[in-house]
């Protein structure tokens, strides 16, 4: 029988490509190529695997251990955004299948029911994980204030939240409209009768929000444009550096632990002075 | 004697007596991203694709007739989220509910970590933030709570058990 490369047989190559197809892959040159860490076998590994992929640099190479534990930050961020994922690709299919005009939008989403693989349910999808997107942010901004990670040196990335949340908000509102039916546009129609009494501009912010004196075509395409390219644009920048800064920044529960063993002697002592003065 | 042996001295600084000591983080604290912290991600990712898959199984996304300008159903709502300014709009003139109330809240919300000026992360180190945000937190929720569940026609009270007007 023929030796082939490292001495392997021919018959012992045939054997490796049908039980353990990976592993004869990893030893191409395409994937060495694409995959130049070492295996994560060792510590050095696992740092080398941190630092040569482009996905995990968003995560620092090592967390603190409390980090670990769910109570920690219940991961509503990481959910929330996984839920934007869920929502960018979901969008992506549904707008295949969508013309943002009247009354074509409203017949789309009956196709989409009985004539589209899937589409029910990819619209499904859409519509519960922007529901859910929407009760995790909020809860992500409770858990912030509430175990105060806003303080510095986080305020600024605080700051970025809330126009994560209401950039958050202005998507599932502006999403409401797309269906075009009795529903979406009574909701719409409320909501928009409120920038009417916006001061100064007063009722030009709803001309200007709706493209015309009333909920119509103008006011659809309107919201069809932010939806799918305004607000994802600014989300993703948004998100992006929100990430950026927790990384940063660090995580706000090891800092907690430094902080309760950080040594503060003479001003815990004033504090005490003062209070008895009281 | 030349002037290169000269003695030279700096000024590095000058630092108060009483510093913040940080101990020294023990190296058993930390842990590799990859696998630990990453493997969690993975799961809580899975586990959320499985809700939303199971709530899009179980529950078909509501559509009504085609939307008429000409016909006012009797029960229009604001999304959920906003029923709680919809109900504010009940009580208060629009320019008030609609417009005051929210900018306010959004540019507090946003400048919160200004004002704040409480030393420290915890609860009972910033008790006057923490019972103001609560309050409104409690306000806000109620109110969303009224708008979406116990309002019917013409944003008349009714009882969630008796019929519940609400659309997701």
């Amino acid at each position: 029988m023929a030796e082939r490369n490292g001495g392997r047989t021919l018959r012992a190559e045939i054997v490796e490509a049908l039980i353990h197809p990976g592993r004869r892959f990893k030893r191409t040159e395409l994937y060495r190529s694409a995959v130049r860490h070492p295996s994560p076998a060792s510590p050095r590994g696992r740092a080398m695997t941190s630092f040569h992929n482009f996905f995990l640099h968003i995560y620092p190479v090592k967390v603190p251990r409390k980090v670990l534990s769910f109570r920690s930050t219940f991961r509503l961020g990481f959910i929330a955004t996984v839920l934007f994922t869920i929502l960018f690709v979901s969008g992506m299919y549904l707008m295949f299948f969508y013309h943002p005009a009247v009354p074509q939008a409203y017949f789309d989403m009956h196709n989409l029911a009985t004539s589209v693989a899937f589409g029910q349910f990819v619209r499904n999808i859409h519509r519960w994980a922007a529901h859910l997107m929407v009760l995790v942010v909020g809860l992500h901004l409770l858990r912030v204030f509430y175990s105060g990670a806003y303080k510095a040196p986080r305020q600024f990335n605080w700051l970025i939240g809330v126009a994560l949340l209401v950039a958050t908000l202005l998507f599932s509102f502006t999403g409401y409209l797309l269906p075009w039916d009795q529903l979406s546009f009574w909701a719409v129609e409320v909501g928009t009768s409120i920038a009417g009494n916006a001061p100064i501009l007063g009722s030009k912010a709803q001309q200007i929000l709706l493209g015309g004196q009333e909920v119509g075509g103008n006011a659809l395409l309107r919201f069809y444009v932010l939806h799918i390219y305004v607000l994802p644009a600014t989300l993703i920048v948004l998100l992006a550096v929100h990430i950026w800064r927790v990384r940063k920044d660090g995580f706000q529960v090891a800092d907690r632990e430094e902080a309760a063993a950080t040594i503060t002697e003479p001003e815990s002592g004033a504090r005490e002075e003062v209070s008895a003065g009281v | 004697m030349s002037e290169r042996e000269e003695p030279r001295y700096r000024l590095l600084g000058v630092v108060p007596h009483e510093i913040e000591v940080h101990p020294a983080r023990e190296p058993e604290d930390e842990v590799f991203t990859w696998p630990h912290f990453l493997v969690r991600h993975v799961v809580i990712a899975g586990i959320t694709v499985a809700v939303v898959f199971a709530l899009a199984i179980a529950f078909d996304a509501p559509l009504k007739d085609l939307a008429n300008p000409n016909l006012t159903p009797p029960v229009a709502k604001a999304p959920w989220y906003f029923a709680g300014l919809q109900e504010l709009l009940h009580w208060f003139h629009p320019m008030v509910a609609g417009v005051l109330v929210p900018t306010v809240a959004v540019v507090f919300l946003a400048a919160l970590p200004f004002l704040d000026r409480s030393r420290g992360w915890r609860v009972r180190d910033r008790k006057l933030v923490v019972v103001v945000v609560t309050a409104l937190v409690v306000a806000a929720v109620a109110l969303t709570l009224i708008g979406a569940l116990f309002r019917g026609p013409e944003w008349s009270w009714v009882w969630p058990w008796q019929h519940l007007y609400l659309e997701l």
